[in-house]
Parts: structure tokens; sequence; C-alpha cells
């Protein structure tokens, strides 16, 4: 299967250099600056698959600069008040005027750098885009804070996700598909 | 001119003129020419046309959904049958009533809000033509309460309607074709547009929803033919906005005084405080006046905007001319519940203290029934019709609610068992009324809540709202009731109980029935007098849509209902019963049907074998 895989050089390598501080800034916590991957990166990402022989290898290797980091969470969960998305997407993000964002359907992606890519490019249905409004650090502490929920893809589970995810759902269907 | 054509001729004149315009090959002329004083006087009647045509939402300018028609009574009403179906390829909330003129049949379906005419003349109507207006998915994530749309009108040759993305759009009746396309406000930044327009004199005037986005409400006019604004009143704001001038003589004191709108709230928040346009309009004729009801206030933390945030959750009647407001009234002053006060306005002259008295008659989201004199706004009658507990009455001297004070509402606080909850004891689903007899027929729900209001700061294009509402049904179990109602006394004669809220819309006929829906599905006939349950038949979907009924070319009468769940109906959607999505429209008639062909021999003995082949009509 990585036999097909096409390296991407510099952006490897920059997100590399990303992911070896990781380990350093989760010691200090949320208060010093967090080691986020670059937006280059970022941008690398697709909303679909791939075409032709390249593999998608960047969903399952972005890693939530905050994984595991309860203050991030907590903090995730305010702004999702502060910023009004809880009316959209419901208190407990059970779906409303947004998809419910806790169960494990995902219309544009559920690992963290896809759930990211859907707060700051927003989504054409009437998700607004935040990246005009909020920094990175705040996002990825709002995708903590989905991730918390339980319905979001490890990033290691990509593929599982795109596979198998409708007949795994212990969920059943959505009650928000608007 | 208005007052010397008899109610019969002009209704006839109307009927011709609306009928012509959607059938002819040069759309509209007639109509344009000559319906403006015509279709004024055929309004001072009570009911649709008697020639079996359903030409707007409501059947008439007074908002009755009353028909004239009687070929369906209470002793043949059992005998109902399917007579046709018509699946809209759309699922979401299913809302407004079919119209009908001439020989074509017009719906629009939710979001994307794709029209259709349907050719009445073949005994299973086939369709005319489907018109889609592409509106903007944006609308979807920026509407409140589904991506319903409540109505469509017909004037001029056209099919005019709004888009949930904020454009009032119309379309050739005859052809299908897009005429001319308005962009009222920009769905960005939250509005959407829901509600059926209404057509008076060449004006059509729409409205937009949005209370929960921090919306500042509007209704406007513009022109048929061309689709040009021709004015807009906002529901907040000073004098110049709110369209108040000399004319303007509220009854009560509090209502008055200058900038009123913009005074009753703190600073500048009324430009974000909602009073959204998103019901109904109604028209008196003789009066010159249209009357329509606004939103809660936003955001729904009362802490934000002390005061009584006027006009939203009111009454506002208005020139339609002009603009100009000659009246208005708030139903609930700072209101702390999101009890709006969008509802139908029914327009009757109703005997009251021994007097006729020309009345509009409400039946606010807030559990009370205002029957209001609709020349001067004075409150006549002010009873509960439903349960009820944030108010022990209406001040019929002062116009206000003594509010009860553990009803008080708090940021960050839960308030406990609120009756009745966000979405009333009735929402924007229209009750009926029948001339013959004197009785309101009212879709109700019976719940209460829990309300907890956060502290939120505007952002445009996301919702001024953050509220979390718990909802549970009223005591005794059940979550709605349709009711007959006597508006001149103020008491509820009869009521059929549902496990679901009741939230379709209603028609009473001439032939003494009753039609509405249920949220589960049935689509059901009862005695308007008795409140006995005729006959009944479940659909494929929920019912949130709104009854109409009409004559083939045949002269044989029909009931239609198109069945589609979701809207505010979908507060139910958890609870047993609560049918798959759909949408459907149904028709409905005595047999023998057209088309349908039950004696055919040929055909059983097919059906028989389980080998039918298609029978041409
Ligand atoms: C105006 C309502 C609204 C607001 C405010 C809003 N959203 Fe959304 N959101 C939506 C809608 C609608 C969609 C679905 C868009 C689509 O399908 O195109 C969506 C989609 C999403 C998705 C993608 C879900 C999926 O299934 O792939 C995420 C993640 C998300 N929103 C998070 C947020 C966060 C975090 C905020 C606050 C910072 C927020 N939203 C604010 C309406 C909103």
């Amino acid at each position: 299967m990585r036999s097909t895989m096409m390296p991407r050089p510099i952006l490897m390598l920059t997100f590399l250099a990303c992911a070896c501080n990781e380990g350093k800034r989760r010691s200090a916590g949320t208060e010093a600056a967090a080691e986020l991957p670059p937006a280059m990166v970022l941008a690398e990402v697709p909303l679909g698959d791939i075409a032709g022989p390249k593999e998608d290898i960047l969903r399952g290797e972005i890693h939530n600069p905050y994984e595991g980091d309860k203050a991030a969470v907590t903090e995730g969960e305010s702004y999702f008040h502060r910023m009004n998305c809880v009316a959209c997407h419901g208190y407990g993000a059970r779906g409303g005027m947004g998809p419910n964002l806790r169960d494990q359907a995902w219309r544009y992606g559920g690992t963290p750098v896809e759930i990211y890519k859907s707060i700051y490019e927003g989504r054409p249905k009437g998700m607004p885009a935040w990246g005009a409004m909020l920094p990175p650090e705040t996002i990825w502490k709002l995708v903590a804070y989905i991730n918390s929920l339980g319905g979001a893809t490890a990033p290691g589970e990509v593929l599982a996700d795109v596979e198998g995810w409708a007949s795994q759902s212990p969920k059943g269907r959505r009650n928000d598909d608007h | 001119m208005r007052k010397t054509i008899s109610t019969k001729h002009a209704l006839a004149l109307m009927a011709m003129a609306i009928w012509s315009c959607g059938r002819g090959s040069t759309p509209g002329r007639e109509a344009k020419n000559g319906s403006a004083p015509v279709t004024s006087a055929a309004a001072s009647g009570i009911g649709a046309p008697a020639d079996g045509t359903w030409p707007m939402q409501a059947g008439d300018y007074a908002n009755t959904r009353y028909s004239p028609l009687s070929q369906i009574n209470t002793s043949n009403a059992t005998q109902l049958q399917m007579a046709w179906s018509f699946s809209t390829g759309y699922t979401h909330g299913h809302e407004g009533a079919p119209l009908v003129v001439g020989t074509t049949m017009y719906i629009v379906t939710p979001f994307p809000n794709v029209a259709y005419a349907l050719d009445l003349t073949k005994s299973q109507p086939t369709l005319k033509w489907k018109f889609e207006p592409h509106p903007d998915p944006i609308a979807i994530g920026k509407a409140c309460c589904d991506i319903v749309n409540r109505g469509w009108a017909l004037a001029d040759g056209k099919l005019i309607y709004n888009l949930l993305d904020d454009h009032t759009i119309a379309v050739d009746a005859a052809s299908g074709k897009e005429v001319w396309r308005t962009e009222m406000a920009k769905v960005s930044d939250g509005p959407t547009m829901t509600m059926a327009p209404f057509v008076v004199n060449g004006k059509v005037f729409v409205g937009n929803s949005g209370g929960e986005m921090g919306v500042q409400g509007w209704l406007a006019a513009l022109d048929v033919g061309s689709g040009k604004e021709l004015w807009r009143a906002y529901s907040t704001g000073p004098d110049s906005m709110v369209k108040i001038g000399a004319n303007y003589r509220p009854f009560y004191s509090w209502l008055r005084g200058d900038n009123v709108a913009a005074k009753s709230w703190p600073g500048d928040t009324w430009k974000h405080g909602a009073g959204a346009v998103w019901g109904w309009i109604s028209y008196d004729p003789n009066l010159n006046l249209i009357y329509y009801g606004t939103s809660n206030p936003g955001p729904w933390n009362q802490d934000q905007r002390q005061g009584d945030n006027l006009f939203t959750s009111s009454v506002l009647a208005r020139d339609p001319n002009s603009g100009d407001l000659h009246w208005a009234y708030s139903f609930t002053p700072h209101d702390q519940w999101d009890y709006d006060g969008v509802n139908e306005d029914i327009l009757v002259d109703l005997p009251i203290n021994g007097q006729t008295r020309k009345v509009l008659v409400h039946f606010n989201r807030n559990g009370f029934a205002y029957t209001i004199d609709r020349a001067t706004g004075q409150v006549l009658v002010a009873q509960p019709f439903g349960y009820e507990n944030w108010a022990s009455r209406i001040d019929l001297t002062t116009g206000r609610p003594v509010v009860n004070p553990s009803m008080t509402t708090h940021p960050n606080e839960w308030t406990f068992n609120v009756c009745p909850p966000d979405i009333g004891v009735k929402d924007q689903q229209p009750a009926a009324y029948s001339p013959r007899t004197h009785l309101f027929y009212v879709p109700t729900q019976h719940m209460c809540m829990d309300y907890r209001a956060e502290p939120v700061s505007y952002i445009a294009g996301t919702p001024y709202w953050n509220t979390n509402v718990k909802r549970h049904p009223a005591p005794g179990g059940y979550r709605g009731e349709l009711i007959s109602w006597d508006a001149a006394t103020g008491k509820k004669v009869w009521g059929i109980t549902d496990q679901l809220p009741v939230y379709s819309g209603v028609l009473a006929t001439a032939g003494d029935v009753v039609f509405y829906g249920t949220v589960e599905g049935f689509f059901r006939a009862v005695d308007a007098r008795s409140g006995k349950l005729l006959w009944e038949q479940k659909l494929g979907s929920g019912i949130i849509g709104a009854p109409m009924s009409y004559l083939d070319a045949s002269g044989k009468q029909y009931v239609a209902i198109l069945a589609g769940v979701g809207g505010a109906a979908g507060v139910a959607a958890d609870l047993p019963g609560y049918p798959a999505e759909g949408g459907t429209l149904y028709a409905f008639a005595l047999p023998p049907i057209p088309g349908h062909n039950p004696n055919d021999s040929a055909a059983a003995a097919q059906s028989a074998t389980g080998a039918r082949a298609h029978t041409k009509p």
C-alpha cells in the first residue's frame, strides 16, 4: 500500500518538524504557544479523495496539537458557546440548524484536520468560515472540544472512516440532515 | 366603485381575471387592467371564491380559510377517497396550501423552492411545468426551523414567492419562466425568507425570517409587475424606519411617544432586535389596512434588552399604499419566552356585548386568543385558548399581560415548567373560521418548557440566540389538540386531542366539515359543529401543510393537502409516532372518482391475477 505513495518531501519535512515539537508543547499545557501544523500543510489536505496514483496521507498524519489536553477541551467548549456555534449545532452539538457533531457521520470528514478545515474554510450549506475571525489556536481548541464528544475519527483511522463508518456507526441516522 | 359591486359579482369577476391570466396566452393582461378594484371589493367577503378556485393562501384576504363548497358534507365525508397524488421529489417540512386558478394547481417545495404547475383538466393531473430557481445553499444553515416555504401567491399572471436565500421571485404562471427576481436581504448575514407573499392592488408584501439571527424585522412592498421595491417598514427603530407619522394612533398610551420603537430598547439594541415578519398578512379593503405580526425580540436573553422592545411580538396595521403605520399592539411586551406574534389575523365581524364589531381574531403563541377592534387596536376579548401559566390574564384597560413573576427568565439560569413553550399554544399553522358556525378552528400545542438563555454577542451570519430549551407535555400528557373557539365570548367549544402537536393548517367548508392533519400523518374530516371525527386517512408523511378545496373542470369538489413532516413540528422528532420525511400532494374526493375504474372488468380481471397493466384513464 505505502509503495504507491508519492512523497511530497518539502511538505512532509515541514510537517514532521512540527510534529517533533509537539511533545514539548504538550508538556507545557495550553499556556505555552502551541506548535501548530503550518497553514501550507493544511492547505494540502484534500476535501475529496485524490485522483491518480497518489495516496492521501495527510489526513492520517496531522494530529490536533491539543490532543489529550483537557484544558483545551474546556476552552474549546467555551468558544463553542461564545462564537454561537451552539445555536446552530445544538446543545452538546446534537444538531439543529447545522449537523450533529458528535455522531460518526461527517459530511466533510471527521479527522482533526478535516474538522479544522470545515471550521476554518466554512462549508457551502450555511457553515460560516471562521478563518478570518479566529486564530488557528482557537480553531484547534474547538476541534479538541468536538473530538471530546466522541464522534470524531482518530487520524490513524482514516481508512476505517472512509470505508466503514456507515455500517459500524452505533448512532444510527442523523436527525439533522439539512 | 368598490361599494357598488355586489360581493357575488365581484367574486366572479376576480375569479375570471385570475383564471384567464393563469391560463391565457397573454398572461396577466386582463388581471393587470382590471384586478385592482375588483379584488378589493371581492375581499370584503368571507371565504374563497364560489367558483371553486383557491387563488390565495387563506382563500381570501380576511384569512378565514373557508371554502364555500358543500358537495362534501357531514353526511358523506365518511366516503372520501384518495383521488390523485403527486410527489414533490423533496423532503423537509412542506407548508402552505396549493393554489388553484382556472384548471391549474400551483405548489412550491421547501428549499430548493421548486415550483410546479399541475394540469387539472386530466383526471389524473399531469405536470404543466416545473421551475427550479436554484437558491443559494448558504440559506440552509441560516434557517432556524427547517427550510420551509410557508406559501405562494398568484397575481397578474404570475406565481410569486420567496426563496429561502432572500429573493422574492415572480414566475410566469402560464409558461413557468422567470419574470423577475429581487434580492431583499443578504442571506450570509443571517436572514432568510419563508413567509407567504400577499398581494393587494398590484403590490406584493413580503417580510424576513430570522428572529434567532439578530435581524431587524421588516415588511416590504414590491411592484407586482416589475419586482421593484416601493417601500420598506421596519418593526424596530426610529419613527422614520418604522414609518410612524401623523396617521399613527395606537389605542394604548404605552405604545405612543417619539421613536417609541427605538426608545423601548437600551441603546441601539433595536438594530438586532428581530421583530421578523415571517407569518401571515391579511387585508381589510374597507379600512384599507393590512395586518401582520412580528416575531420575538432578540436575543432570547431578556437581560440584554430591558424595555418593552416595540414592535416585536406585535400586530401592526399599515396603509398598503404608503406603508404608514396606523396602529400597533404588542401581545407580549418584553417577551422572554419566544412568544412571536406572527400568527394569522383573521378579519371578521362579530357581535360583542350586543354590538357588531369589525374585529381581528388572533391566536397568539403566548396562549391567549385576542379579539381586537381592527380599526383602533383595542383589545375586546383576551382569554387563554390552551394551557398557559406565564400570565394570569390580559388587563383589558391597559392591554398588558399580568406576568407571573416566577416565570421570569434570567441569563444562565433555568426557569422550569414555563407554559407554553417557545413554539407556543399555537405557532404559524393557520386556523380557519366558518361564517356558518361562527366558530374558529384552531390547531394547538399542549406543552411546556424549561428555559435557559445565555448572554450572547452579535456575530453576523450566526444565531443571536444561545438558549437551551427542554420541552415536555403540559398536564394531561398529550401534546396537541384541534379546538373550536367562540371569539365573541372567548370560550372553547370542543377539542380533539393528539399525542403529538397539531401543526397543520385548517380548512372549514360550507359542508360543515373541518379538515386538518396530524404530525403523525392522519388527514381528518370532522363535523364543524360537534367535533365528531367523520373520516381519516393516513398519508405518507406527517402533515404540516394547509388544506384547501377546489372544483375540477366538471365541477366536482376536491380537498388537497401537502404531506411532508418537518418545520417546527420537528420538536417532536424524537417522540414515538413521528413519521419519516416525505413530500407528496394528495387530493381527496367522493366516489366515483374520474380516472379510477373499479368497474372496468378487464382491469379488475388483470388485477386479480396480479398482472394489471396500466389502464389509460
Ligand atoms: C449559522 C449556523 C452555523 C454556525 C454559527 C456554525 N455552524 Fe458549523 N455548520 C453549519 C452547517 C449548516 C453545516 C453543514 C454545512 C454543509 O453541509 O455544507 C456546518 C458544518 C460544520 C462542520 C462540518 C460537519 C461535517 O459533518 O463535516 C463542523 C466541524 C462545524 N460546522 C463546526 C462549527 C463550529 C466549531 C462552529 C463555531 C465556531 C460552527 N460550526 C458554527 C452551521 C453553522
